[in-house]
């Protein structure tokens, strides 16, 4: 069909088509790596801000006793769920590790973490390391999917760390799955310079009856925020875990979160319902409920320091210095207490939100990585940026620069008593469950009568796993 | 290395294996075929060239499609058969709600795009900044729905009567006296139209470019015997330049409706399906991915595969019959 010529002629045009692909390709690959090589040597042996230099030599030096000297990989791709300027710290703190052994540590922050490591996970090519919710994670736990980091730390080590019920709680069938990194309590903020109620309560029947005086001489005295996009509505979750871990106390709340106690059970119906006493109560709560579920969660807290308050309580995680930003006073207009129990012996009872730090990949550079992640050095240095507590038991308080945050510390963890950690639902469940509670929770402040329907919801979302 | 994680490797594979295997088979395959006697060439050569195409399409689309209807019968981790159970939930139960959102999707949202475009291509049809003003209509079409869908975010943004109003529409709404913020993203039937104008919003450019080409096709001789005849600019409007445009209407709305059908990225930045906004394809994004219910989400997609495929093919003849008038 085609002459000789002809076919000469298209086979000088594909030979020049071919080495301009070629010309084309090999220029990018060479930006490229250069773009990644030089991205790392711009930033080496720098110490990244917000942590504490002195610290950040010990960490290098840390990972540089952990590597042995060993051969690693350029790269270890990490995922996680923290973004922006918490995204930023944990960089900061991974930085050390490729500083001390040359491999780049690629952290990525995302909110959609659940989704993109399961579809991974079903394509066969998994993250190596991935920072998630224990109760997602223990799924792979199950299935076999994760390293054994007890094998890889070493069991002594890591209960020396975190302590004996923290380990427990990332122990699958003798194996440990998870690593802790930041690890935030709850307790009740309040603004000293505007909160005129007990300071100290010794049972929330004291700040029920507080925010009942309040409401009727017409002041809103609590700020609950629901707004986080995709998962709008784990605050108030995290506000009904706390009352029910005061309520009915560690062993109860543990069977809930592993799924043996029914959703529609009298205490957990109970838990939402005295939630539901304050936060359906548009007398009670800045903003009313149509506030509470419209508030943005970054900025729905300002209110406690804010020129004008807007609420004087508010019943959240040890972030909520950090989110509320530079407009907080420690202890001048920004304080806490514990949160009070109800006087039945289970006051004790303290819930924690963490993702922990797991791995997919078994190899020599995520194994160093591991023992990294999980060493004092490595503990103190991301103290040092004042963002989040961490469990490790040998970090002192005095790392902290935040009196908040040293508080939290001194409050919860070191030395302290009468504090018995537990863990419930919300870091428990698996990601179906999970979803479903922070989907009830704003159902129930939309229509506080559809309870029952919300609980029933939730229990077939846990029946069908 | 991974090669899969390499960025120097996957420019090598994209940018000059593929591209060199596909030369070298297409060129084996025409060396054959001259080898071979010219009658051959006829009938084999379409479908060589073909080879590459058909097979991605059949990687790609019909695998997954195959797979997906199968999985639509099988339990939630595609281990057992179920029967049509999956068919009977995604058509009852608390679906019926999802699906009622997607009805007023499939009737506010096509309709009031269509109506906006239409008026958009009339009527700057008939003015000398045409040019300006259509690219304003069309600059939403750059912006993802996703960057969209935050922008919106923000600005529909509430605070509670008394705060600072962080969200441009309150901050707006509440400058009248008397005035108190709405929670557009929160409160129930309000949220869902409230989406929608962002679908409006983004889809409205591509719409109106349609129907402009085609306003500008309609025969010039008979609009002005009509006005000779006396009709008014509604009348001509009715009469001659909709039943002139029709096709590009039918293909406006054909393709709005299967937006409505499959709308996911509005609903899930700015709602994530949460204040009964929640769609089809949210829930079977819910389902396959946090549920982890196989089941599920293959039944909702073959009823949505089913319901928009006749959407589909009215939408490809009408542009066919576009184009052939163009």
């Amino acid at each position: 069909m085609f002459s000789t010529t002809q076919r000469a002629g298209r086979r000088r045009m594909g030979a020049a088509f071919v080495g301009l692909s070629a010309v084309v390709a090999v220029s990018l690959t060479g930006c490229a790596s250069a773009e990644q090589s030089g991205a790392a040597s711009q930033s080496a042996g720098a110490v990244p801000s917000r942590l504490d230099a002195a610290l950040y030599a010990k960490a290098v030096a840390a990972a540089k006793q952990i590597a042995g000297g060993q051969k690693l990989d350029k790269s270890v791709e990490m995922l996680g769920v923290n973004g922006g300027a918490e995204g930023d710290v944990l960089k900061g703190v991974y930085k050390a590790f490729t500083d001390a052994t040359g491999t780049t540590v690629n952290y990525t922050g995302t909110q959609d973490i659940i989704n993109i490591v399961q579809s991974r996970v079903s394509a066969g090519n998994p993250p190596a390391i991935v920072d998630q919710s224990v109760g997602v994670a223990s799924q792979y736990a199950a299935q076999g999917k994760l390293v054994d980091i007890g094998s890889v730390v070493g069991a002594d080590k890591l209960k020396s760390t975190f302590g004996d019920s923290l380990v427990n709680g990332v122990t699958l069938n003798g194996k440990t799955f998870g690593l802790y990194q930041g690890f935030n309590n709850f307790m009740v903020w309040y603004n000293p310079q505007t909160y005129q109620g007990p300071k100290d309560p010794k049972s929330w029947d004291e700040l029920v009856k507080y925010t009942d005086e309040q409401a009727a001489a017409g002041k809103q005295t609590w700020c609950i925020a629901e707004d986080a996009g995709g998962g709008s509505g784990f605050p108030g979750a995290q506000f009904i875990e706390n009352i029910f871990a005061k309520k009915y106390g560690p062993e109860l709340l543990h069977q809930w979160g592993a799924g043996k106690l029914s959703w529609t059970s009298p205490q957990v119906k109970d838990a939402f319902q005295e939630f539901g006493k304050i936060a359906t109560d548009d007398k009670k709560v800045s903003g009313g409920r149509a506030g509470a579920l419209a508030s943005p969660i970054a900025t729905g807290y300002n209110g406690l320091v804010a020129a004008k308050p807007t609420c004087q309580l508010a019943l959240w995680g040890a972030w909520v210095p950090g989110l509320i930003g530079k407009d907080v006073k420690p202890t001048e207009n920004l304080d806490f207490f514990r949160v009070p129990g109800f006087g039945n012996g289970k006051d004790g009872t303290e819930i924690f939100q963490t993702t922990v730090t797991t791995a997919f990949k078994d190899s020599p550079t995520t194994r160093a990585f591991l023992k990294y992640v999980a060493s004092d050095e490595a503990q103190a240095l991301l103290a040092s940026a004042d963002q989040w507590p961490v469990a490790d038991l040998k970090v002192s308080p005095d790392t902290y620069k935040s009196p908040l945050l040293k508080k939290a510390a001194t409050t919860y963890f070191a030395g302290a008593k009468d504090v018995q950690l537990s863990t419930g639902p919300n870091v428990m469940a698996n990601s179906a469950v999970q979803t479903a509670f922070f989907k009830g929770v704003v159902s129930y402040l939309q229509k506080p009568s559809s309870l029952d329907q919300v609980l029933k919801d939730i229990q077939a979302a846990a029946t069908a796993q | 290395m991974d090669p899969l994680t390499s960025v120097p490797a996957l420019i090598l594979i994209g940018a000059v294996a593929i591209p060199a295997a596909v030369y070298l088979l297409l060129g084996v395959g025409e060396s054959i075929l001259t080898r071979s006697g010219v009658q051959r060439h006829r009938g084999v050569r379409p479908w060589l060239w073909l080879l590459v195409p058909l097979l991605i399409i059949g990687v790609i689309l019909v695998y997954p499609l195959v797979a997906t209807v199968i999985y639509s019968f099988l339990d939630a981790r595609a281990q057992k058969g179920v029967g049509g159970q999956n068919f009977a939930w995604a058509l009852g139960g608390d679906m019926r709600s999802v699906i009622g959102n997607n009805v007023i999707w499939l009737v506010a949202f096509p309709v009031v795009t269509l109506v906006l475009a239409l008026v958009v291509a009339v009527l700057f049809d008939r003015v000398r900044y045409e040019r300006v003003a259509m690219t304003l209509v069309l600059l939403p079409t750059a912006i993802s729905f996703t960057a969209g869908s935050i922008i919106w975010r923000q600005i529909y943004t509430y605070g509670p009567p008394g705060q600072a109003q962080r969200g441009l529409l309150n901050a707006v709404w509440t400058l009248v006296p008397g005035n108190e913020p709405v929670a557009w993203l929160q409160t129930p039937f309000v949220n869902t139209l409230a989406l929608i104008f962002v679908a409006v919003w983004s889809s409205l450019g591509v719409a109106a470019l349609i129907l402009s080409a085609a306003v500008k096709n309609v025969p010039v001789e008979l609009v002005e015997a009509a006005r000779l005849d006396g009709a008014g600019e509604w009348r001509i409007f009715r009469s001659i330049t909709l039943p002139s445009i029709l096709p590009a209407v039918l293909v406006v709305v054909t393709t709005e409706v299967i937006f409505a059908l499959k709308i996911f990225d509005i609903v899930y930045v700015m709602t994530n399906g949460n204040f009964n906004t929640n769609t089809i394809a949210n829930r079977m994004y819910y389902e396959l991915f946090a549920a982890n219910n196989l089941g599920h989400a293959s039944a909702i997609a073959v009823i949505l595969l089913v319901v928009a495929l006749p959407v589909v093919l009215i939408n490809i003849r009408e542009f066919r019959a576009e184009e052939a008038t163009v």
